[in-house]
């Protein structure tokens, strides 16, 4: 299998394209500094008025070089787009078929002339007083998720839907020595296939609410007699997972069963049109925790599974989000390496549907919830605790649950009992981290 | 050591060459243990527990290579069971009553998804009242659930069934799980001569699980199990569940067959029938209360009263044409249960004899015969009672269609 959808895995120039301040050069300054012919324009047009900076985006496919008639233009083996001056005749051939302005010409030398990302320091981006370029590490990120998609383009899921992205990304990190456990709920649609046809390209068991990591007890067991690597691991939401299949997961922790389980929390049984569970944060609307005169929502807080799961004698249990997709990664990578017992996963996955916001809303939630310390992202191994994403200066919980029709009943005094419940939860987890401290960062992937 | 009484005289017990005393427990846990599982799951439920702790023992004495897990409840006990199965192993599992309906989802999805996993069950009443007595209440819970169900008479064809079960669900014409039940306490913990087989006589008669051929959970070869189905897809399902269902039943002689010539014991099929080809009347059970309704029989005969039994070995599916057969020619039948039917007020197999009998020209009396419940005796003056009541409606004598043994 070759890996993903784009073959150039490489760190990537972000610009925030026209968000320059007016007569700012910072930029062309110090590539004038580092390469005496500055390969960014400022655009500086005060009538428009548009303030920006150009230079090449360093594309997958690069026009420039496919114009080049002498083969003076080529990728490097990381993906960034060199032009040898060498073989260059200036004919402009580049200049012209690049929409985006990334060539430069030099008339003086009649030689065309490009970015080459300072060989990956670019002193543009260090010099960017406001922010505007960003030299972002992508390529670690996408090489934690090189594998390809081994699920259904087609699945039945909401567009925009978390738990989809949360299951596919999570593969993407998994691979494909593994045999997928799902139960009914949203995500399920990923792995059960449909009829006669499968929705994934993995071996896929569709258990019961009630006997997910039972089942999986059973084929793990037969992996190992038979000498197979092959991993077990469950993508099951809140409800299977807090709830009606609590038992059975506690069971499979506490006899050190090597699966890996990653619940998807979307807090609520959303598949089944938006009823609470277990782990609905308290003052949740839900289609059985309404709002009327004599109830304002969920009245109790979640049940957090993933301290009750560290507590269980888990090898190693963790919190995710998609908002922080290196952490996420990093965190499978670990759940998988740790084979002496089973390994919990806490995916935060909002349903927009359920938790009343826009469709394109769930990532903007999910880093809210952690920067609001409402969802703080943590490990433990064995039993000892480390805050993954410290959050120093938390945002007040309402810049979280502003975005989030489901909370727009709560009052200030609500809001102050919800945030207070936020504290509460960070400060158990910084208590732990401080008691029992998980001491070194494991190694990125 | 000195032989136990019930040898002959110089004998010594050894595997496959004397009997030796054995309760039903014990039976159960040498079937399983000679048909040497990969992986035992299970959960302690009464009177299932002894054959647990046997099977521990065997483990703890090297004489058991499966793995073993102590699973926190029955629904993990059969789901772990399945998992194993799934994957290409073969897997054993045991419970009674309250575990056996506290797993029914587990034990839906099993018969549904096809999985050959073998489960006694040591027969219990349901709760509540609460009782931990014998009956058989708790396998009529499930006899809808798409099992097949095998009932047992003595603690010898309890060790034997277990081999038999496992031959039959593996069969890639049955692919099926299939219970083996026996009474709780009358069996479960009675004990009897018992013949353990050698070895290699069961290794004739089942082969190791590798060499069975059926889709097997794991990366070689991706499939979904479990998926999701609507309309004629699921109605497929189920007719070919049904299919299968009835290439068990008529498998069974067969592998009966077999059974007999690798380890030399008869078993008469889905039903056994005693002196019942010339009998006046037949009367119709499962399980231990068989042996009392032969003696029964017996003594009636000497009376001159031909009285006949058929015992249900192969409970689902149901051997609605041997029950036929039988039936034919007779002139009444009566039917004794261990457990009721809500709501209609009969013996579950009742139910059944007498769906068959519909069939029969001219009509005869089918008579339901409730007793035994909660582990009271069903003793011989009850169920000689039983025969004389179905020999007299079978000669035109009026009364109800139930009667509940020892309570009026």
């Amino acid at each position: 299998m070759t890996a993903g959808i784009n073959p150039v895995v490489r760190d990537t120039l972000a610009i925030a394209f026209g968000a320059c301040p007016p007569a700012c050069r910072e930029c062309v300054k110090a590539c004038e500094h580092q390469r005496s012919l500055a390969r960014i324009v400022a655009l500086d047009l005060p009538e428009a008025p548009f303030h920006g900076a150009v230079t090449c985006l360093q594309c997958s496919e690069p026009a420039c070089r496919d114009a080049c008639p002498t083969g003076a233009i080529a990728q490097d083996e990381k993906g960034v787009t060199r032009l040898d001056s060498g073989r260059c005749v200036g004919c402009g051939a580049c200049a012209i078929a690049c929409e985006w302005g990334g060539i430069n010409f030099d008339f003086a030398a009649a030689r065309a002339f490009k970015c080459d990302t300072c060989d990956g320091r670019p002193a543009c981006a260090a010099a960017c007083p406001t922010g505007v370029l960003r030299w972002v590490e992508s390529a670690a990120l996408m090489r934690q998720y090189r594998e390809p998609d081994l699920f259904t383009r087609g699945a039945s899921l909401c567009p925009g839907c978390v738990a989809e992205l949360g299951f596919r990304m999570a593969f993407r990190v998994i691979g494909e020595d593994a045999i997928v456990f799902a139960a009914p709920g949203c995500a399920c649609a990923l792995a059960n296939g449909f009829g006669d046809k499968a929705t994934t390209r993995l071996p896929a068991v569709m258990c019961l609410m009630t006997n997910g990591p039972s089942i999986m007890t059973g084929v793990a067991r037969r992996l190992r007699q038979i000498g197979k690597q092959t991993r077990c691991v469950a993508f099951i939401g809140d409800g299977a997972t807090a709830d009606v299949g609590f038992q059975p997961l506690s069971g499979a922790a506490e006899r050190g069963e090597p699966i890996v389980y990653i619940c998807y929390d979307n807090e609520g049984y959303m598949n089944t049109g938006v009823q609470r569970s277990a782990t609905t944060t308290a003052g949740a609307r839900t289609m059985t925790t309404p709002v009327g005169p004599h109830l304002k929502g969920k009245t109790q807080a979640p049940k957090e599974v993933p301290l009750l799961m560290a507590f269980h004698g888990a090898a190693y249990v963790a919190t995710a989000s998609i908002a922080y997709p290196e952490d996420f990664a990093a965190k499978l990578k670990r759940a998988l390496a740790s084979n002496d017992g089973l390994a919990y996963v806490h995916l935060y996955a909002p349903c927009y549907v359920g938790w009343e916001s826009p469709m394109d809303s769930v990532v903007e939630i999910s880093r809210r919830a952690v920067e609001t310390r409402m969802f703080p992202l943590w490990e433990a191994d064995h039993g000892r605790f480390r805050i993954t994403h410290p959050i120093a200066r938390p945002r007040p919980v309402g810049d979280f649950t502003r975005l989030l029709g489901r909370f727009r009943h709560l009052g200030p005094a609500e809001l102050d009992a919800l945030g207070r419940q936020a504290e509460d939860r960070y400060r158990r987890i910084e208590a732990l981290s401080a008691a029992m401290p998980l001491a070194e960062e494991h190694p990125r992937q | 050591m000195a032989a136990p009484a019930y040898l002959p005289q110089g004998a010594q017990p050894a595997d496959g060459l004397a009997p030796r005393l054995l309760d039903g427990n014990k039976a159960a846990a040498y079937g399983v243990l000679l048909c040497r599982p990969d992986l035992i799951a299970a959960y302690p439920i009464t009177p299932q527990t002894p054959l647990l702790e046997q099977l521990y023992k065997f483990k703890a004495d090297g004489r058991l290579t499966a793995e073993t897990v102590e699973v926190e409840g029955e629904n993990s006990a059969l789901s772990a069971a399945l998992g194993v199965t799934v994957a290409g192993g073969r897997a054993f599992t045991a419970t009674s009553s309250m575990g056996l309906t506290f797993m029914y989802d587990a034990y839906l999805f099993a018969s549904g998804t096809r999985v050959p996993v073998v489960m006694v069950i040591a027969m219990r009443e349901q709760t509540a009242p609460t009782t931990v007595s014998c009956g058989q209440q708790d396998l009529m819970m499930v006899k809808e659930g798409g099992w097949v169900q095998l009932v047992c008479e003595s603690c010898q064809e309890i060790l034997d069934s277990i081999l038999v079960a496992y031959r039959l669900a593996e069969d890639p014409q049955v692919q099926l799980p299939v219970n083996v039940c026996y009474e709780g306490y009358y069996l479960s913990h009675l004990s009897e001569p018992v013949t353990v087989p050698a070895q290699e006589a069961v290794d004739r008669f089942l082969l190791p699980v590798r060499d069975k051929r059926r889709p097997v959970l794991g990366t070689e070869h991706p499939m979904t199990f479990g998926t999701y189905v609507v309309g004629e897809l699921y109605a497929e399902y189920r007719y070919k569940h049904c299919q299968a269902m009835e290439r068990a039943g008529g498998m069974l002689d067969a592998i009966d067959g077999e059974f007999r010539a690798a380890l030399g014991r008869p078993y008469g099929g889905a039903v056994e029938a005693y002196r019942a080809e010339d009998a006046e009347f037949l009367m119709v059970t499962m399980g231990s209360a068989a042996g009392t309704l032969k003696v029964v029989v017996d003594e009636l005969r000497k009376e001159g009263i031909a009285a006949g039994l058929a015992r249900v070995r192969m409970f689902r599916p149901l051997p609605a044409r041997e029950l036929l057969g039988l039936m034919r020619g007779k002139r009444a039948v009566g039917v004794v249960d261990r457990s009721v039917s809500f709501g209609w007020n009969r013996g579950h197999l009742f139910i059944d004899v007498k769906a068959v009998a519909q069939d029969l020209e001219p009509r005869i009396p089918v008579v339901s015969f409730i007793g035994g419940l909660a582990g009271t005796d069903l003793r011989r003056d009850l169920l000689a009672g039983a025969a004389r009541t179905t020999w007299e409606r079978g000669r035109g004598r009026a009364g109800a269609e139930v009667i509940w043994l020892g309570l009026e």
